[in-house]
């Protein structure tokens, strides 16, 4: 028989405990419900977690379905869950943003989804993993792929260490490479972009003899690619004339050109072309003592147009304008030969340039302008970046590796990138063409005609008939003006001769690969310009996008870590080729989190006075208030 | 409400009459500007963030919070002063939200002792106010969640040695839960025990991101826990 007094004891507890479970269910749905809900609040100043205007640009143009699967390996650590989530945020907004036409896929990763994921070309990532006693390495998947039409774009990892290495974050520039990515798989322009790289023949390998020749860029064409697609022609020759479809030249540290390349990319600069020109006087390479320092050949070229890349390398001696190195001391010294462009001193007009922190520039050239030479050939001249009011220009490159101050030096403002647009007249006019053969000797004018050119490509560009305006030319504001070519070569082509299509250059024919363009439909080579209208953007660096600066660290001297910040110039240059372009989608995106947010550099006993106001000012202010709160109380009582 | 606010009040000037919280309070501000600037090497990275603050705060919180809330009803408890409580009009909710309300101020105390590193991070470099800001307001709602556990545990025992102890030990298994789940465990259970993680959670929105799912956790477990205390005040009064 039951005691109705122990009912009545045990029956507030058991409502106790009923009513603690139905609210810890309820909580537990209403967890579990909102954890399929985004709503979020990036409260960062530059909003680094929700999307930028450009990346809801591109994905607001999609029109067809597009699909991004993401393949997150079921042995990825815990810690990592954080990312998931702000992952799982991040695809949410560009869902919304496409207005439903991005479509998430989460597939379960047993046997099929880790096959796909193979398939699809994603790597296992590896996830450090702190046990008990040791560290251990655990592999899972961490990656997505991007399906459109019967395209496909991966980003292989998702997840990186944290800077402190306190856990993981999502990859930073994650919303760059997954709008990159899709700009690319959707991108409908036409733009093209031809790089022009200096390449070494690479080492005989017998595993892969047919290795092809490197160059120094291969991270910037990596970084273009992923914009251009196969909009962007790896290796253009300059030895062959541009091809007209091009409508941006970027030319990367060019080194010792003979006059016919110059002469090619002056020809596509006056047919409306645009160039970026970084040039390289002071390479790492050579002042390692590796190499010898070389002319790029272009100098005389540049001095026509009002452009002189002055002799020696540019150190700055503003603090914050300077990069850092660590000494083996542990000690933060300021490097002036590694100088870092300010955002104050960019030019804040220019949408390439907006919201660029410091972009790094390594044993840099200043530029000098004649700004009367400008105006007197009609064209714009604006200069996008200089170094701070601390510069100075080191001709002594002994001295190079220093850690020097600015005492004894002139210091002042440094241009390091200039914009020149407009009328241009050609450095070659009056003269023969650098491109056409040396003048036939005096017994083949008597009769014995030269042999005639294997391909059109070989061809002397004076020997070829006169080409219709290119669209290039169709584009000029100013009508070209056709050069008078000697009556010798010109007379008999000129005679009758059928409008020939636009000239493609034979490299120009290439694909991404390479491979030669078809020798059985040789194209006319464009006609000779001797003014036409064009832009040309210099700078005096090219090693801020080059492999060897593409991150990492770098010894300069006396052991002296430098680490490299590879956000600056590789954000630079894919949004001047943008811009030049005049239709790239990503600009502002390549900068987003370039934003630089280093305190200033104190001395040794400021530092140490802080550390001590930190520590113990205001807790011992705390502390006393708490004594004097005890002896009042005390007092009055 | 006016029930809330007077039991507040009453717990705000017996607490600010005695030492503890001054001690706390300055403790606390010391060793987090000592953890940020000594070990972090603050002055030398020269990075215009408080992640090092933030990251700490967690292990922080785990160690303090018991300490602010294990007297808050063992010591009524033992000395017999809740007894007028029990028996006075005051609902029992009323009382146990007044002291967490008194509570949550030393904890918004122990975080404003913090604010040199602000000022001084600001001062010298460009401090990302929103993100400091998120970050601040996160930490307030993860001390909250902690000190709720430490009411309720304060309430279970007339020793405050033992409450804080055992506040300590939950605490700090819970900051701790997160690189449980990266070592012990993954999959689908990894992620449920980072899904509860507090350190996890509070890491989300020290990064300047408010989402609502993490708001709505720290006030799940704070809630929750309230009410285990409510429930416990209420079997004592029942008893």
């Amino acid at each position: 028989m039951t005691n109705p007094t122990l009912v009545r004891r045990k029956s507030p507890v058991a409502l106790s405990l009923l009513t603690t479970a139905a609210l810890l269910g309820a909580l537990v749905v209403l967890n579990v419900v909102l954890s399929r809900v985004v709503v979020r609040a990036d409260l960062t100043e530059d909003r680094l977690y929700s999307l930028t205007d450009a990346t809801r640009n591109v994905v607001g143009k999609l029109t067809d379905p597009c699909r991004v699967v993401v393949y997150w390996g079921e042995k990825i650590p815990g810690t990592a869950e954080p990312v998931r989530r702000h992952l799982r945020g991040l695809l949410e907004e560009y869902v919304a943003a496409s207005d439903g036409r991005i479509v998430v896929q989460w597939p379960t990763m047993d046997e099929n989804g880790t096959k796909d994921a193979d398939e699809k070309g994603i790597p296992e990532a590896q996830f450090g993993v702190m046990d008990a006693n040791e560290r251990s390495i655990v592999k899972a998947h961490a990656g997505l792929a991007i399906l459109y039409e019967d395209k496909a774009e991966t980003i292989p990892n998702l997840v990186q260490m944290q800077e402190d290495e306190s856990g993981f974050t999502l990859a930073t520039d994650l919303e760059y490479q997954l709008t990159s990515r899709i700009h690319k798989l959707t991108r409908t322009s036409t733009t093209l972009v031809g790089l022009v790289t200096e390449t070494t023949a690479p080492r005989f390998d017998f595993q892969s003899p047919r290795n092809r020749p490197t160059d120094n860029f291969m991270g910037l064409a990596q970084l273009l690619d992923e914009t251009y697609g196969n909009g962007l022609r790896r290796s253009v020759d300059l030895e062959q004339p541009v091809a007209a479809d091009l409508t941006v030249l970027v030319v990367l540290a060019p080194k010792e050109w003979n006059e016919k390349k110059a002469f090619h990319l002056e020809q596509f600069l006056l047919r409306g072309g645009k160039v970026l020109l970084l040039l390289n006087p002071m390479d790492w390479e050579a002042l390692q003592g590796r190499t010898e320092l070389k002319k790029s050949g272009l100098e005389d070229w540049l001095k026509s147009f009002g452009v002189e890349v002055a002799p020696g390398v540019v150190a700055d001696y503003d603090p914050p304008a300077q990069c850092a190195a660590v000494l083996p001391t542990g000690d933060i010294r300021r490097y002036p030969s590694w100088i870092r462009l300010l955002a104050a001193n960019l030019d804040g007009r220019n949408p390439a340039l907006t919201g660029l922190g410091g972009v790094p520039m390594y044993f840099a050239s200043s530029l000098v302008v004649d700004a009367k030479a400008q105006e007197a050939a009609g064209r714009t001249f604006t200069t996008l970046a200089t170094t701070s009011d601390a510069a100075f220009v080191r001709q002594d490159l002994a001295g190079l590796t220093q850690f020097d101050g600015p005492e004894g030096k002139a210091l002042g403002k440094q241009t390091m990138m200039v914009s020149l647009q407009g009328k241009f007249t050609s450095y070659w006019k009056g003269k023969p063409s650098p491109a056409e053969p040396p003048p036939p000797p005096a017994d083949a004018a008597m009769g014995d005609a030269p042999p005639a050119p294997a391909t059109p490509a070989d061809a002397p560009m004076g020997d070829a008939p006169p080409a219709p305006a290119t669209p290039a030319d169709a584009a000029m504001g100013d009508a070209p003006a056709m050069t008078e070519a000697p009556a010798a070569t010109e007379a008999p082509a000129m005679e009758g001769a059928p409008p020939a299509p636009p000239a493609m250059e034979t490299d120009g024919a290439k694909g991404p690969e390479g491979e030669p363009g078809d020798p059985a439909k040789p194209a006319a080579p464009p006609a000779r310009l001797d003014e036409g209208s064009g832009m040309l953007v210099v700078l005096g660096d090219a090693d801020l996008v080059s492999d060897q600066f593409a991150g990492g660290s770098r010894d300069v001297t006396a052991g002296a870590t430098m680490y490299i910040n590879k956000l600056g110039g590789f954000a630079l240059v894919p949004n001047l080729v943008g811009w030049l372009s005049g239709g790239d989608e990503l600009l502002g995106l390549r900068a987003r989190g370039s934003t630089d947010r280093k305190m200033d550099e104190i001395s040794k006993e400021k530092a140490q006075t802080l550390q001590h106001v930190n520590v113990f000012g205001l807790p011992v202010l705390v502390f006393l208030l708490g004594l004097v709160v005890y002896f009042v109380r005390k007092h009055r009582s | 409400m006016r029930e809330t606010l007077a039991v507040f009040r009453r717990e705000v000037k017996s607490l600010f009459v005695g030492p503890i919280p001054y001690i706390v309070i300055a403790l606390f501000g010391g060793i987090a500007c000592w953890y940020v600037i000594h070990t972090r090497i603050f002055f030398m990275v020269r990075q215009a963030k408080l992640d090092a603050l933030f990251g700490f705060l967690p292990q922080l919180f785990a160690f303090f919070i018991p300490a602010i809330a294990m007297r808050a009803w063992s010591e009524e408890i033992r000395g017999e002063t809740i007894e007028p409580l029990l028996t006075s009009p005051v609902r029992a909710w009323h009382a146990v939200l007044g002291k967490f309300l008194a509570g949550l101020v030393v904890v918004a105390l122990c975080l404003v002792a913090t604010g040199s590193l602000a000022v001084t991070t600001a001062t010298l470099g460009d401090l990302d106010g929103g993100a400091v800001t998120a970050g601040y307001v996160g930490a307030l709602l993860m001390g909250g969640a902690y000190l709720s556990v430490g009411l309720w545990l304060s309430s279970k025992t007339r020793n405050q040695i033992v409450a804080f102890l055992l506040g300590l030990v939950i605490c700090f298994f819970w900051s701790m839960i997160e690189n449980l789940s990266a070592s012990a465990a993954s999959g689908t259970f990894g992620a449920l025990l980072a899904d509860l993680s507090l350190s996890g959670r509070f890491r989300s929105i020290a990064l300047g991101v408010f989402d609502l799912r993490d708001v709505v956790f720290f006030l799940s477990v704070t809630a929750f826990f309230l009410y285990l205390n409510v429930e416990s005040i209420e079997n004592r009064r029942n008893a």
